[in-house]
């Protein structure tokens, strides 16, 4: 892997110093390839999370970068011609989550 | 604001210059070749147009995904159907991925840009393995690299 490349406890990402994006982090299931998976990052406040997809419903996972706890956040449903959304760290621990018809700020 | 269909024809992939100065807008129209439209994002007008020409020998150029560096908001990095290439405002660097030697990439999903390399996605991966398969390129100021 080339050196950006970090892997901090258990989240893989990449980093310019700025922006991040992240390739990998633990799963509460094997999940396989092309599902509509997303990431994101705040590796200063110690968190990551991730959302699948779960028939039109996104459910929404916090990992704990320190503890290594992934815990449950959330399950929001959205449009069956839509993708599940994008995750945007929003820089004080929260994250903002972007679906099609909407922008949800979760703490 | 307006939405991205009222800004670009057909459009296929967004993203936003490091800075946050310029949204691109990549489309694939049915009737035409590939372009690319940048928005500034103060005033919300479109400061910059161009056309993504096909490779030869290949159909279309139709965009699949779109990066940009850390450290350059006039640059754009574009994959196709078949090539990775990159653009300085609307100059294509000289080596684009099939320029640098590289097989063509079929559909190729660009994840990332950091200042020395481009990250993607090949989109498969070997039988009976779950994730994907992560790829990287290294790119200077002549475009897609080697070295």
């Amino acid at each position: 892997m080339p050196p950006e490349v970090q892997d901090d406890h258990g989240v893989t990402y990449v980093s310019d110093g700025v922006r991040n994006y992240v390739f990998s982090m633990p799963s509460p299931e094997l999940l396989p390839f092309n599902s509509q998976v997303a990431y994101a990052a705040d590796p200063a406040n110690r968190q990551a999370w991730e959302i699948i997809p779960s028939g039109y419903q996104t459910q929404l996972f916090q990992y704990n970068m320190d503890s290594q706890q992934l815990l449950f956040k959330t399950q929001v449903s959205y449009p069956y011609y839509s993708s599940p959304g994008v995750l945007y760290p929003a820089g004080n621990g929260a994250v903002l989550l972007v679906q099609e018809n909407s922008v949800l700020l979760i703490p | 604001m307006q939405t991205a269909n009222a800004i670009a024809t057909a459009p296929q992939a967004m993203v936003l210059s490091a800075d946050g100065s310029y949204l691109y807008i990549g489309g694939n129209p049915l009737n035409g070749s590939a372009t690319i439209v940048r928005c500034n994002t103060v005033s919300w007008a479109v400061d910059l147009q161009w056309q993504v020409p096909a490779a030869t020998g290949n159909y279309g150029s139709g965009i699949v995904s779109m990066a940009t560096p850390p450290d350059s908001p006039q640059t754009l990095i574009i994959s196709t159907y078949s090539d990775i290439l990159i653009y300085d405002r609307d100059q294509h660097r000289l080596f684009d991925a099939t320029a640098a030697g590289f097989p063509a990439f079929q559909g190729h999903r660009l994840l990332f840009a950091g200042q020395k390399r481009i990250y993607g996605n090949l989109g498969y991966t070997a039988p009976n393995t779950t994730g994907f398969c992560l790829t990287w390129l290294n790119y200077d100021a002549f475009g897609i690299s080697t070295f």
